[in-house]
């Protein structure tokens, strides 16, 4: 009687010694509708927000339309869920074959993604209400992160490593490396950036009241100022490198071969690329925080290890384009190839333009503008949309066991999705490099030249308006793919063929032929360095896949360590200041309003030390000046002007109200919206002392505040002082006003920057800088 | 001496330039290695990509049901 193997619950009988199996095809199509799905979500989202960018009345003073509140959304789904349910597609299709073996779990494959969807759509609702850490690509707040842990670790993790524990194919495919450091490295830093005390459950263990949903989702991270923009840029930058770069890498080594039909040009040069990225990537992060208040060393280890990634990227570029070899005729015919084709040159281009980024003279033009937007869109929706969409013109067929629908079809998809994608990047590159220079751009008497901000801001609005033909094209583009899709699904057969696979099982690596010692020398050292010289310990190192996932692990902690440790340990890295003091608990109320609102959005908190920023804004933040700030809000736009020292610059409470009001009233040609719901919400004054209570679990200096109901009372004197003000100004009745939101939110503009200039409580000590 | 007090000693300015010839002494290691693997070894783990293993069509008499349509 022969042998049987199980698959899938199947027993199929052995064949010559090979063992059968079947792969989970299934998984694969789930993934692939979710991330077509998704990706129209994220494209429509985009279109709306840049279209209130054009028009902001199209918010139509909803908050949940708010730009501040969508923006995270749309990046959280092209990110999340768009180029994550299509790197899950890209694993679950590649890494079966590649390991010729079922994935380990089905039932962790479907945990998986359901929990990915339920991740997504828990984001798409607590998002557009208000629900944030305020930390950009970081905005999911605990509950979520914690089933994102979850999901991604435990689930796709942990059957991902136990498919290549089981595997029947010894070498293990340079994708799967990508795969692997994607694993590990997302893990790290997802971890590490999110560590945070709960506020509303710090309030209910104080006095066992229940506290409304939005405490009860409210969190302050555990780093602050500094340290939490160098984690949080950590973070932000390899996200970028682990959630986009490396899995796509992984999908290019794999799909583009398969597409092309012949192997990949250079294997020697997809290891080098792997290793170089791997071991360079986790340092670069520092570069989105050039001339602000990190230390300077930071910084410029981050520029260097920025520039260093031209050459793994661009290795892995022409690697990518040099598979095509002898298959340009083809590109020619074949839509799917042109998708390929066009984001791998996408990630050249994105690639060479981000360490261009990152050198500080560039930076300094570069950073809070436009261009930046421009170089992520090239990104995401050249190299991560055009790799996906090829991707799934490729395998659509194959798992719905038919032909594609359409060629003409997929063809125009492609070619609307070029089209807009070059018409979306030049417009803002146009508004990025405009806004940079009339920034700083000074007249002959050596005043501003454009002295109002508003100035640049309207310069912009056509580039804005071409921006939003561009988005419109590629989601048209998109909506056609889907279309396509759905034909060439409803053309499946009645039932899919299952194809049973035979491999051979996987014997003991120990039993591979072991390297000889070419040398005719008799010392026992001299053969052993020889053996070790012919790299079968590497070839080892490559078939033990937990092993391998340590030696990336070690890869990428040296670049975390190097940095983050010195950041931690050297007081002199932030210098602290005698006059800056916590927040008053209606100041942080209003801190938490202006999170949740997404102002950091629009608008920065750090004034680099530039003649035309100190001109503008003045004087340039230090980094003691953001001690008690969690999160920091130091942002990395500026749509509107950075509001680091507006309680200097702008102390008036009437100008505010009223600029939230309606910001035309104000400002003539204003692209904020209105804020009408902030005059109608009412200060939760309970919350409050949850939340002074949580910051003082996190070393914030409150004293007596922290006693029971104090921080509450404290609030709603500030707030009637404030309200009075705001009469003695010319603005309404103080009855009418002092507990409504935009009071909050007063309160924290009005203090913004002025701890520079108040004079200290206490004698300055060693250490302190006198302000 | 503590260790934040050794780091917080330490000229940090030189930090880039430890860190940029710890990574091309990395970097060359790993093409010298790279270089001097076999063609033959190469050969084989390149072409993984294109080779799905050999296949057959399963039949009913094997698992008495298919796959439905999903």
């Amino acid at each position: 009687m022969s042998k049987k193997t199980k698959s899938a619950g199947i027993e199929i009988p052995t064949k010559d010694g090979l063992e059968g199996f079947v792969y989970d095809e299934q998984i694969v199509r789930m993934f692939s509708w979710a991330t077509v799905i998704w990706g129209i979500v994220a494209f429509l989202v985009g279109v709306i927000i840049a279209i209130e960018l054009a028009y902001p009345d199209a918010s139509m003073g909803l908050p949940f339309l708010s730009f501040g509140r969508l923006r995270p959304l749309h990046t959280n789904a092209a990110i999340f869920a768009f180029a994550g349910n299509a790197v899950f597609a890209a694993v679950y299709y590649s890494t079966q074959r590649l390991c010729k073996a079922r994935m380990w779990s089905d039932l962790l494959s479907r945990l998986h993604f359901w929990g990915w969807q339920l991740i997504i759509v828990s984001a798409a609702i607590t998002l557009p209400l208000g629900i944030t850490q305020g930390k950009e690509y970081a905005e999911l707040e605990w509950p979520i992160d914690l089933a994102i842990a979850v999901v991604w670790l435990v689930f796709f993790g942990g059957n991902f490593m136990m498919t290549l524990i089981k595997r029947r194919e010894r070498h293990i495919y340079v994708a799967l490396w990508f795969y692997i450091a994607t694993i590990v490295t997302v893990t790290v830093l997802h971890v590490f950036n999110n560590l945070w005390i709960p506020a509303g459950l710090v309030q209910w263990a104080k006095t066992g009241d229940m506290p409304t949903m939005s405490m009860v989702m409210k969190s302050y991270p555990v780093y602050a100022g500094v340290q939490d923009a160098l984690m949080q840029w950590w973070y932000g930058h390899n996200a970028v490198a682990f959630f986009l770069t490396t899995p796509f890498l992984g999908l290019m080594y794999y799909f583009l071969p398969k597409a092309a039909e012949r192997p990949v040009f250079s294997y020697k040069l997809s290891i080098i690329h792997f290793w170089s990225l791997v071991f360079i990537y986790i340092w670069a992060g520092p570069h989105h925080l050039h001339y602000t208040a990190l230390p300077e060393w930071a910084s410029t280890l981050g520029m260097v290890f920025s520039v260093m990634l031209w050459m793994p990227s661009w290795g892995g570029m022409i690697n990518g384009l040099m598979t095509l070899r002898g298959a340009w005729n083809r590109v020619a015919s074949d839509p799917i190839l042109k998708f390929f084709v066009v984001g791998v040159t996408f990630y050249g281009m994105s690639t060479f333009e981000g360490p261009l980024l990152s050198i500080k003279s560039v930076n300094s033009l570069s950073h809070y503008t436009d261009w930046t937007i421009a170089h992520v869109h090239s990104g995401v929706l050249g190299w991560n949309g055009f790799m996906t969409f090829g991707m799934l013109y490729w395998m659509m067929p194959r798992l719905f066991q038919t032909k594609l629908h359409s060629k003409k079809l997929c063809a125009m998809h492609f070619w609307l999705g070029t089209v807009g994608m070059v018409l979306y990047i030049l417009a803002i590159y146009s508004a990025g490099v405009t806004q940079g220079l009339m920034w700083r751009a000074f007249d002959e008497s050596g005043r501003l030249q454009y002295p109002g901000f508003i100035e640049t801001v309207t310069v912009l609005i056509p580039m804005y308006w071409i921006r939003v033909l561009g988005g419109l094209l590629y989601l048209v583009g998109a909506l056609i793919g889907l279309y396509n899709f759905i034909q060439t699904w409803r053309s499946r057969p009645e039932k899919y063929e299952e194809v049973v696979h035979y491999a051979a099982p996987l014997g003991k690596p120990g039993k591979d032929p072991q390297a000889e010692s070419r040398l005719h020398a008799n010392a026992g050292f001299g053969h052993a360095g020889d053996k070790f010289l012919q790299g079968d310990w590497h070839r080892k190192l490559e078939r033990l896949p937990v092993r391998f996932t340590v030696f990336v692990l070690i890869a990428i902690m040296i670049g975390t360590l190097v940095e983050a440790v010195p950041m931690f340990m050297v007081s002199s890295n932030i210098p602290t200041i005698a006059s800056v003091k916590p927040y008053t608990p209606l100041e942080l109320a209003g801190r938490d309003i202006y999170v949740a609102e997404g102002c950091y959005n629009c608008h920065s908190q750090m004034i680099r030390p530039f003649y035309w920023e100190t001109t503008r804004y003045g004087e340039y933040s230090k980094p003691g000046e953001f001690v008690y700030d969690r999160p920091f809000q130091w942002g990395s736009r500026r749509i509107g002007p950075d509001l680091a020292r507006e309680g200097v610059t702008n102390p008036s409470a009437l100008w505010h109200y009223k600029h939230f009001k309606d910001p035309t009233d104000i400002t003539e040609g204003s692209i904020m919206p209105k804020y009408p719901w902030l005059f109608t919400q009412k200060i939760n004054f309970t919350n409050i002392q949850g939340r002074v209570d949580a910051m003082a679990m996190l070393g914030v200096p409150y004293g007596d505040l922290v006693l029971e109901g104090a921080a509450s009372e404290a609030a709603k004197a500030q707030a009637l002082e404030i309200a009075v003000r705001l009469e003695e100004e010319g603005g309404p009745a103080p009855d009418d006003v002092w507990d409504t939101k935009v009071i909050a939110v007063i309160a924290y503009l009005q203090r913004l920057g002025t701890d520079l200039y108040a004079e200290p409580d206490v004698e300055v000590t060693d250490g302190e800088v006198s302000p | 001496m503590s260790f934040t007090e050794i780091v917080s000693n330490m000229d940090l300015t030189v930090y880039p330039i430890i860190a940029m010839v710890c990574f091309l002494a990395a970097f060359g290691v790993i093409a010298w290695r790279v270089f001097r693997r076999p063609k033959g070894v190469i050969t084989h783990e390149a072409m993984l990509a294109l080779d799905d293993g050999e296949i057959a069509p399963m039949t009913n008499d094997h698992t008495g049901k298919g796959e439905s349509r999903g």
